[in-house]
């Protein structure tokens, strides 16, 4: 269609504006500096975040967070949504019904599209149906006891299983519990393992004297900072922030990682600029320590761990391999 | 006194439902079982809630037969034509309602964009004023103006507008609130 306003503008004649140059210059770089290039992707609509989380837990902080931080720096509209349940598998099968637009997206675990995967009988999806966007955080996954139990380190732990004591052994997932047994196996004890909703659940039994010890992911940090609290032993590849004199299970001969990573996904075959646009915008936030969602993140979960394009899928690839081993190991 | 054949027939109507549900249904479309051993260990399976939910189904069904033959009630309410015509008023008031929420906006915006418009697609739109509301305002208009002429037995201008009022309160009170609230059918679209 033609604009109306084109004649009307044809009609005027202007009296020519005299600049100075560098006025010119300036005012040209403004604008440059102030137009996003021409390849920045921006979402054509409000954006649907499901999040796999319960909410009101450290995921669910997180994912909103980010949600807000990029309402305010971005201008995007965001509108989260907990789709929890079966480890991440309710909030994946409906993410990958989804138009595949860029106008849903969805937040999770790695767990979620590994080992999950394979331990359901019917899972409903399979590491195909995604494009995986980033990765936003990981987890400071660690073996956490209360403080006044006056265990040091997992060897305490251990030498108290050894000794006679029936050590009850919080875990939040399938796998974290296949990965007790492993600790078991390794030292020769029994743990007996009990399963909680998230880790918020874990640290609470562990607080309230329900348990002894066992996996949290991260929220345990202002407890052990606090003196309440104490990691025994990192589930980490690497050593915990907080407890760098944690062992990490690999330095104690157990060759896992227990550690998640937090995921963005979006429905398989989203276009290559609105997946990178994405991972961008997400990347910007985090590692501006200025919002909100930096702050949380580096407070809850050591700071930002931001993995995109090809080295995600190969770090999804890899959780797959790796679990298949861990089955194996604890069938 | 003979039993009530209407009160028998509700009882084995839920009772072929629970059984179904008992035997088909929770069989084919759970995965996981009333109890299982999960690696290493026992866990309540999916299948437990729905399986107690249609056993007492069925426990409910057997008393209210039982009851309807052991002791009849001495006056029950007849079904006749206009029971069933009131069923079909609020049936059909309820889908129109639903499929004018679902319909609606995503039309509207089409039709717009047939003429020229080119304001994007719905599912864009789906959290911009006026389209947001389009569906649920129509929808829901008809849904309860629809309903109450039902039950008046009459179309009422009156009841048109305490329709259209009430979807209106409705917005305001969970949609004008909150940021992060999407009014159906936009969440799903």
């Amino acid at each position: 269609m033609s604009d109306p306003l084109e004649k009307e503008d044809m009609k005027m004649t202007f009296k020519p504006l005299r600049i100075p140059a560098a006025a010119a210059a300036a005012t040209v770089a403004l604008a440059i500096a102030a137009t996003p290039s021409a390849a920045e992707w921006k979402p054509g609509g409000p954006i649907n975040l499901m999040i796999a989380f319960r909410a009101g837990g450290g995921a669910d902080t997180q994912a909103r967070l980010m949600a807000t931080s990029l309402e305010k720096t971005r201008g995007w509209k965001i509108i989260p949504q907990n789709v929890t349940g079966k480890g991440g598998a309710v909030m994946a099968r409906k993410l990958k019904t989804q138009p595949n637009d860029g106008l849903t997206i969805g937040i999770a675990v790695t767990e979620t599209f590994g080992y999950n995967i394979l331990a359901a009988k019917k899972p409903g999806y399979a590491v195909g149906d995604f494009t995986y966007i980033t990765t936003t955080a990981g987890s400071q996954m660690g073996v956490v006891a209360k403080a006044s139990r006056g265990w040091k380190s997992i060897h305490d732990l251990v030498k108290a299983a050894k000794g006679g004591a029936k050590v009850k052994f919080g875990a939040m997932s399938s796998r974290l519990a296949d990965l007790a047994y492993v600790v078991q196996q390794k030292f020769g004890i029994e743990l007996n393992t009990v399963m909680f909703k998230g880790g918020r659940g874990v640290l609470n039994a562990i607080t309230a004297g329900d348990v002894d010890a066992g996996w949290v992911a991260g929220i345990q940090g202002k407890g052990v900072r606090a003196g309440d609290l104490v990691n025994l032993m990192s589930g980490e590849s690497a050593r915990l922030k907080v407890s760098p004199d944690a062992p990490t299970m690999i330095e104690l001969g157990i060759p896992y990682d227990a550690g998640a990573k937090f995921l963005i996904v979006a429905p398989k075959g989203i276009p290559a600029d609105a997946r990178k646009g994405l991972a961008d915008a997400i990347a910007a936030i985090l590692n501006d320590k200025s919002t909100k969602a930096a702050q949380f993140v580096t407070r809850a979960f050591g700071g930002p761990l931001l993995i995109s394009g090809a080295a995600l899928d190969k770090l999804v690839a890899d959780g797959i391999a790796n679990s298949k081993q861990l089955m194996e190991a604890t069938q | 006194m003979r039993a009530d054949p209407w009160s028998l027939g509700v009882a084995a109507v839920v009772a072929v439902f629970a059984l179904a549900t008992l035997l088909f249904w929770i069989p084919a479309d759970i995965e996981s079982g009333v109890v299982e051993t999960f690696r290493r260990r026992v866990i309540i399976g999916d299948a437990l809630a729905p399986t107690v939910v249609a056993l007492a189904m069925l426990a409910v069904a057997g008393l209210f037969a039982a009851s309807e033959l052991v002791r009849p009630r001495r006056e029950s309410a007849p079904f006749d034509r206009q029971s069933a015509l009131f069923i079909v008023r609020v049936a059909a008031a309820i889908g129109a309602g639903l499929a004018l929420m679902v319909y609606t906006g995503p039309l509207t915006v089409d039709a717009i964009n047939a003429l020229g418009g080119e304001i994007g697609s719905y599912r864009q739109l789906r959290d911009t004023v006026p389209y947001k509301y389009l569906g649920y305002l129509a929808g829901g208009a008809v849904m309860v103006g629809g309903i109450v002429a039902a039950v008046e037995q009459r179309l009422a201008r009156s009841a048109a507008v305490a329709a259209v009022l009430a979807v209106l309160v409705h917005i305001v009170l969970y949609d004008l609130p909150f940021d992060d609230v999407l009014l159906p059918p936009n969440g799903d679209q």
